[in-house]
């Protein structure tokens, strides 16, 4: 795996094409004056979305916030016990 | 004119009001009067609960006669940020799409501060929606001006909070922050404005902007006083699922301590070689770090990746979300939209899944680095601002194609992040800082903050405003 963090110079999706259709598909009207804002800060935007990829990222790198339920705290009326049944396993055959 | 030298800080109110030399009926009408004759021009609130006011001080103080005084914040006239539920009031978010909405209940931090006693004087500005960028005169309420210069901005999106506090309409402000949206109206109006912790202060009933940015926090004068409200304010709330449940500890006992052994990262590059910030700024901030120096601490620099990678991941993130959580409404009530807030909402629509997952990754990697800082350092100390206080009728559609976001660092990192007044431009207008310390850790932020505030003796210039408007 490549350790060379230089960010990824092309942006991806930067193109006409792209842009009318994702306009298209967020379903909310724009003004041709709009438009032609929105589509310079999406150049802009799709510069950016270069710039957080790094090549040879490892998968290890997760994404942030983290999705961790909460332990069960003392009090709680049904705490997992060790002898509780396991669930049936899935039938795989 | 008045540059209102006769208004005490929330912390000296406080003392005050519990030794029984200041009536909190006379501090709210204090701050009324000032309302009255100065928020034609500076456009704070969106309402003024004059009559509500005076009778929550009028209770109060007779509660504190009789014995049951609350804390520091009973009697205290607070102003709200116009995105928390109030229950009783509208909540607008400064959108036509919210003119007529009501909550059935009150937020979380409503709920505190009114247990706590404060004075709740009246609902404050914000940026429609709390976009952040620069204000924009298509929402529901015009923009809040800036005190010290009113053809300047506020900054937001917390302005109004911004506006009133730095004006002396009120002590103490709610604010909430996805994208520096405490800091930097802290910062443009020369006041502190402390970002908590991720999930230290609950957002129960704050009308979101971004789930995995939104936090909500005290503006005040100085950061005693925003550790006064702070401590009312902190706390773990069931209703939240992002808030921790984990001790606050005494944000006031502490606050005078030295800073001896204390090791402050100053993190310069992000406003000297990242961005040419303006000379004025560059001394202020470093100035910070010789202030910090003299009084005991250890002082050396801290290296990051560059503020555009920072930039990058918030500018991915932050519309995403907005434009996820508004969607219904841009799709079916794009009219009521003010134009600017709309287009800066549709950025996110061109976001796609990957790119947002993508941001969300190198938030990991940056937020390491940061957490490594903080193996090296106790505090991070960096600018508030990169530019000074724009126009308020600047039109630019995408602010941020201008400038990186200063502060969005500590949002992807969910740190604890503290602005205060660090200085001044040549044309009197104010240069904050950022204080930002570890997880958790508000405590010491607060204290190197009031620290440099005592010994930098910056906060008793205050704005010079005209009556009228």
């Amino acid at each position: 795996m490549s350790t060379d963090n230089k960010p990824i110079a092309t942006p991806i999706a930067d193109d006409d094409a792209i842009f009318e259709g994702m306009v298209r598909a967020s379903g909310v009207p724009v003004t041709d004056q709009e438009r032609k804002n929105l589509r310079t800060a999406y150049s802009a935007l799709m510069g950016m979305a270069a710039q957080v990829r790094i090549p040879g990222r490892s998968w290890e790198v997760r994404m942030m916030p983290n999705f961790t339920p909460k332990p069960p705290k003392a009090d709680d009326p049904k705490p997992p016990k060790a002898d509780d049944p396991k669930p049936p396993k899935a039938d795989t055959q | 004119m008045s540059a209102a030298p006769e208004l005490p800080t929330l912390a000296e109110a406080a003392r005050r009001i519990k030794a029984g030399d200041l009536s909190p009926v006379a501090l709210t009408e204090a701050c009324l009067d000032r309302i009255e004759r100065y928020d034609g021009q500076i456009n704070a609130f969106h309402v003024v609960l004059a009559d509500e006011a005076r009778r929550s001080a009028a209770e109060a103080e007779a509660e504190i006669r009789a014995g049951n005084y609350r804390g520091p914040l009973h009697g205290i006239p607070i102003g709200l940020k116009d995105v928390f539920y109030f229950k009783g009031h509208k909540t607008t978010a400064s959108s036509r799409v919210l003119r007529n909405f009501e909550a059935d209940e009150d937020a979380t931090v409503i709920t505190r501060l009114k247990e706590a006693g404060a004075v709740l004087i009246g609902i404050l500005d914000t940026y429609e929606f709390t976009f952040g960028g620069r204000p924009t005169f298509d929402a529901l309420y015009p923009p809040a001006r800036n005190p010290w210069d009113i053809t300047k901005s506020t900054g937001g999106s917390s302005s109004g909070s911004g506006a009133a506090v730095a004006a002396g309409f009120c002590l103490g402000a709610l604010g909430s922050d996805a994208g520096g949206s405490i800091r930097t109206p802290a910062a443009l109006n020369g006041i502190a404005g402390m970002k908590p912790t991720y999930g230290r202060v609950s957002a129960f009933g704050d009308i979101p902007l971004s789930f995995s940015f939104d936090c909500v926090g005290p503006m005040a004068w100085t950061s005693e006083d925003c550790a006064l409200m702070l401590q009312a304010l902190a706390g773990h709330d069931p209703r939240d699922p992002t808030s921790v449940d984990t001790p606050v500890p005494d944000y006031i006992s502490g606050i005078n301590d030295d800073l001896a052994g204390l090791r402050i990262g100053m993190l310069r590059h992000f406003y000297t070689d990242d961005f040419a910030a303006p000379p004025a700024i560059v001394s202020a901030i470093d100035e910070v770090g010789k202030t910090l120096a003299s009084l005991g601490a250890e002082v050396g620099e801290v290296t990051v990746s560059p503020l555009a990678d920072w930039h990058a991941v918030g500018r991915i993130i932050l519309p995403a979300e907005a434009f996820a959580i508004h969607e219904e409404n841009l799709q079916n009530r794009w009219q009521e939209f003010g134009p600017l807030a709309r287009n800066r909402m549709m950025l996110g629509s061109l976001v796609r899944a990957v790119d947002y997952i993508q941001a969300q990754r190198r938030r990991t990697e940056l937020a390491a680095e940061i957490d490594a800082a903080f193996e090296k350092f106790d505090i991070v100390v960096t600018t508030a601002m990169l530019i000074p206080q724009a126009p308020i009728d600047d039109k630019a559609p995408f602010p941020f194609l201008d400038a990186p976001m200063i502060v969005v660092p500590f949002n992807l990192t969910l740190h604890p992040c503290h602005a205060i007044r660090a200085g001044f431009f040549p044309d009197g207008m104010p240069i904050g800082a950022q204080i930002a310390g570890r997880h958790w850790n508000e405590a010491t932020v607060l204290r190197v903050s009031h620290a440099f505030e005592k010994a930098a003796g910056l906060l008793e210039r205050r704005p010079v405003m005209v009556e009228g408007g």
